[in-house]
């Protein structure tokens, strides 16, 4: 099993104790085993976890607790049904795959983070999301130059020391320092939700609900002719949120207009924005408007936020080169292109996150 | 090296449709907790109230595999030789006789010609570690002590059998072990640990519609619905003994039997005793029929 994907279980293990529930080391190795068993379908991946590590009926509440908290935002049971009972099939194990000859050589996970995004039925996108969410964790956060009272820090607090001596009647006996304080990014996600996206922008919506679920300082942004905030969608049940993002679709369904709604953004948000601030635009670049706008747009956001991604599900895919128009206007204010058109491309980006300078 | 588990099905989905072959209507849960214990080669241990349906497990999924279900049905004083092996005493005397008859003295001869296999009376667990592919029933393994907990634990962890005159007998292939407890008492968290576990709740109103649907599909589906939501709602009284599903069929059936059209408190409280097992519950229900008859 991918050593990251490994961590990420692992740490349900954490919060599983922390609940007071503690599987034996066979139940553990059992419970690996059997996660790649399972396909993972409807509440399998919560039913098999569930009945691998516990023992006993008392266990189930606390169970369900470290389980909210640890895969985040859902209830286990708004998942599968009003979710995977969408218009899509859900597939079948190694069902529809066209692997061919790797047909079961890969566990159901690993498969899973192989397909690409517009081929998950919703049920399997939100288990993806989960699992994702699984190996998420808190926004990193970055040191700022102001600093804060308390603990050994490397710098004296005077002020606070001082005051602290009079206690003492002016020996000072506990000499208070100074810390650097730090802070998480903000995050700015503009989703393009226009036809030629609509396969993936599920699947990246709910990779968005994981993050802002896991507490990131999450704007997201719908676009396709218009822009549209969709920030108030984020923490609602993906039973909920997606239908409300498919009606925005459906209103862009006349195409994707970029640079207009990058300015859009920058009007909206500009002022806002700063060196604490990442932008993120999730599209595959595929525009009608003037790809001039988007190079105009770009260059000024560039000079307001810290980093520009672009995340584009096709750029994973062999032979890809950035033709399409308004991705070679964008190309040269971008820090980065990132493939994300898997699972295992958005792993590696999630990585990328937790790594940033 | 252990014995491989020897049934193998693809899915959780393919195990519910096997259940579902033999009328048992399994939960999601139930199903991927079936499909693990098959698939890691684990005892499953199910818990829920007296009739749920536990036991029927073990016999729809030995039946829907094709294996034989070997039982071993727990209970207070359960020894060992009840459930492992014991000696056909009488046979090995008439055997020795029967030595002796045509002369043979040397005792260690004769005791190697009664310690065999065919004077070997094999008890539950013994004939199912032979068999290899069949599903072992322990029911109830909550009414046993401590000490026969611990014996299950060894032979759960080993699939084989010391037997000090013959030696040990191993399992070919590993049978599918399946627990039940009502938990009259405790069991040792280390026999938990090395289960997979499952708690069979009662079954939603619509689950069981269908499982009275299934069992009794002669049963008009109208009265079939009124049935099951009366006990549902029976279920919510408090009773000493709520009724399982195995008591709702046997309400259904007595209906059936009985040629009810509607449910009546006339129609009704003949079968009553079908339904419930103390007499105060009969009395607290046929109290409240008149409130919970109209609400259905």
């Amino acid at each position: 099993m991918e050593e990251a994907l490994l961590r990420g279980l692992l740490g349900f293990l954490e919060a599983l104790r922390a609940e007071g529930v503690r599987p034996g080391q066979g139940q553990i190795q059992a419970w690996l085993q059997g996660l790649l068993l399972v396909p993972w379908e409807g509440e399998a991946f919560y039913l098999a976890s569930r009945a691998l590590l516990l023992g006993r009926k008392e266990d189930y509440p606390a169970f369900d607790r470290a389980f909210r908290r640890y895969f985040g935002l859902l209830r286990p049971k708004a998942l599968p049904h009003q979710v995977a009972q969408g218009s899509l099939p859900v597939l079948g194990p190694g069902e529809a795959e066209g692997e061919g000859v790797l047909r079961g050589a890969y566990s159901p996970l690993e498969r899973l983070l192989r397909r690409p995004l517009e081929a998950l039925a919703p049920g399997e996108a939100l288990l993806l999301s989960r699992f994702l969410l699984a190996l998420a964790f808190p926004p990193p956060r970055r040191p700022v130059r102001r600093r804060r009272r308390g603990g050994a820090g490397e710098r004296l607090s005077l002020p606070a020391t001082l005051r602290r001596a009079l206690r003492t009647g002016g020996e000072v006996l506990d000499p208070r320092f100074l810390k650097p304080r730090r802070q998480p990014y903000r995050y700015y996600v503009l989703l393009d939700v226009s036809g030629s996206m609509a396969p993936y922008a599920r699947a990246l919506f709910l990779l968005l609900q994981a993050l802002k679920g896991r507490g990131f300082p999450l704007e997201a942004f719908a676009f396709g002719t218009r822009l549209t905030r969709i920030s108030p969608l984020l923490p609602l049940p993906p039973g909920e949120a997606l239908p409300g993002l498919g009606r925005l679709a459906e209103d862009f369904a006349g195409g994707t207009r970029l640079g207009e709604s990058l300015r859009a953004f920058l009007e909206a948000e500009g002022r806002r924005l700063g060196r604490r601030s990442l932008l993120f635009v999730l599209s595959d670049g595929l525009d009608q408007g003037d790809p001039e706008e988007v190079a105009r747009a770009l260059r000024a956001l560039r000079r307001r936020v810290r980093r520009i991604y672009w995340l584009n599900p096709l750029a994973g895919l062999p032979g890809y080169a950035p033709l399409a128009r308004g991705m070679q206007a964008a190309l040269p204010y971008l820090d980065a292109l990132l493939p994300a058109g898997t699972g295992e491309e958005l792993l590696a980006f999630l990585r990328r996150l937790r790594g940033l300078p | 090296m252990d014995p491989k588990p020897a049934f193998s099905p693809e899915s959780p989905a393919a195990v519910a449709a096997l259940l579902e072959r033999g009328r048992y209507i399994a939960e999601e849960g139930l199903s991927v907790a079936l499909f693990l214990a098959l698939r890691l080669g684990r005892p499953l241990l199910l818990e829920g109230e007296p009739g749920v349906g536990k036991t029927e497990v073990a016999r729809v999924l030995a039946e829907g595999l094709g294996v034989p279900l070997v039982r071993l049905q727990c209970y207070e004083g359960l020894e060992l030789e009840q459930a492992l092996y014991e000696w056909d005493h009488a046979r090995q005397l008439l055997e020795i006789r029967l030595l002796e008859s045509i002369g043979e003295k040397d005792p260690a001869r004769l005791r190697a010609s009664v310690y065999r296999e065919e004077f070997l009376l094999k008890r539950p667990v013994l004939e199912a570690l032979e068999l290899g592919e069949a599903v072992l029933l322990i029911d109830e393994v909550d009414r046993t002590d401590e000490a026969f907990e611990a014996f299950l634990l060894e032979v759960l962890s080993d699939f084989q059998v010391t037997v000090p005159e013959l030696g040990t007998l191993k399992a070919r292939a590993r049978p599918f072990v399946l627990l039940t407890s009502n938990r009259t008492r405790e069991l040792h968290d280390a026999l938990r640990r090395r289960c997979v576990y499952y708690w069979i709740d009662y079954p939603s109103l619509e689950k069981e519609l269908r499982i009275v649907r299934a069992r009794l599909p002669e049963l008009p589906e109208a009265l079939a619905r009124r049935v099951v939501a009366l006990v549902q709602r029976v279920r919510g009284l408090g009773l000493l003994k709520p009724p399982g599903v195995a008591e709702t069929l046997d309400l259904a059936a007595a209906l059936l039997a009985l040629g009810a059209e509607d449910l009546t408190p006339g129609v009704l409280e003949p079968a009553l005793g079908a339904l419930l097992k103390a007499r105060e519950d009969v009395e607290r229900v046929r109290g409240a029929l008149a409130e919970l008859l109209p609400l259905l």
